[in-house]
């Protein structure tokens, strides 16, 4: 039930974007296609910065567990919002790699 | 002058697209569930010396109460002792956490003299080999283990490498229980850390 409510929410809501954008806004179809990849790929790059959170994570972890005078316990880096921030991240550093690059010599 | 477009990712790309496709599975379907029933020890709860109830991560919040994964296990626990599955009732764990179970179990009736605590453990290997030290000059051989199904496959593996012939007492049957998407997810998120810890325990000899 909840389920089923949850995903007819988010496809009508959806639907209700692509008419806002292709009508009100005069986007696409064929664009939408391209932002959708690159929205997975900024996913990915989220995916990315997932991983080499927890390796640094459990690097930290494990090296003040040998050196420090005090236990500390992996599930330190077990939370939800290093989850979200690494999507953050993500998002940023996508949104920089598609903004202009450094200054260059003008002709 | 105009900048050419950013290369396209296309492993990040394939990354993401996974990533997306994960998500969907695991909240809308009952994917997590299956692994989890898969993952997780089935109970095969019988008598023995004592019951051992491991510790949920020292999981005391900041008003001095059990967290509720802390809570679960040690009320699986005194429901067991009270049951006259074992005559000694152990708690593991921190030494706040053990604390405030032993209290909840004289409060609910359990008999001082049949609690023992067993804290200042920081991991189920560092409980497995302390429990061991207390245990063994008591004469406990056997013992009912009380945590969380998906946990209870490698503590077990811990503990009869300590030595004792281990029943378990799974503290919860969340892979069958969970069914809103949010549930699936945490569940999802549960079997992914357990999988995560397995695979640690592994590379470092422990199992």
């Amino acid at each position: 039930m909840k389920q089923g409510f949850v995903l007819v929410l988010v496809g009508l809501t959806s639907a209700a974007a692509c008419v806002a954008g292709t009508r009100g806004l005069g986007l696409s179809w064929r664009s939408l296609g391209a932002a959708l990849a690159r929205m997975f790929e900024a996913i990915g790059l989220g995916v990315v910065f997932f991983a080499i959170n927890l390796l640094v994570a459990a690097a930290a972890i494990l090296t003040a567990r040998t050196l420090g005078p005090r236990f500390v316990s992996l599930y330190l880096a077990d939370d939800v919002t290093v989850i979200a921030l690494s999507v953050l991240q993500g998002l940023v550093f996508q949104a920089w790699r598609e903004s202009p690059r450094a200054d260059q010599p003008s002709g | 002058m105009i900048s050419a477009p950013a290369p396209r990712l296309r492993l990040c790309t394939l990354l993401g697209a996974l990533a997306v496709a994960t998500l969907v599975v695991s909240g809308f379907t009952p994917a997590p569930n299956l692994v989890g029933e898969w993952l997780a020890a089935p109970p095969s709860v019988a008598r023995a010396d004592a019951i051992v109830v491991l510790g949920a991560g020292g999981a005391v919040w900041g008003d001095g109460m059990l967290g509720n994964l802390s809570m679960r296990r040690a009320l699986r626990g005194i429901v067991l002792q009270r049951e006259g599955l074992a005559p000694l009732l152990v708690f593991s764990g921190s030494d706040a956490e053990v604390d405030q179970r032993s209290r909840l179990a004289r409060e609910l009736g359990v008999m001082p003299v049949r609690i023992l605590a067993g804290g200042g453990s920081n991991t189920t290997r560092d409980e497995a080999t302390r429990l061991r030290a207390l245990l063994s000059p008591r004469g406990v051989r056997k013992v009912l283990l009380v945590t969380d199904s998906h946990h209870m496959i490698r503590a077990r593996r811990l503990f009869e490498r300590a030595g004792f012939d281990v029943f378990a007492a799974p503290a919860d049957d969340v892979s069958t229980t969970a069914r809103t998407p949010e549930e699936r997810l945490q569940l999802a998120r549960a079997i992914c850390g357990e999988v995560l810890a397995r695979l640690y325990y592994r590379i470092a000899g422990y199992l």
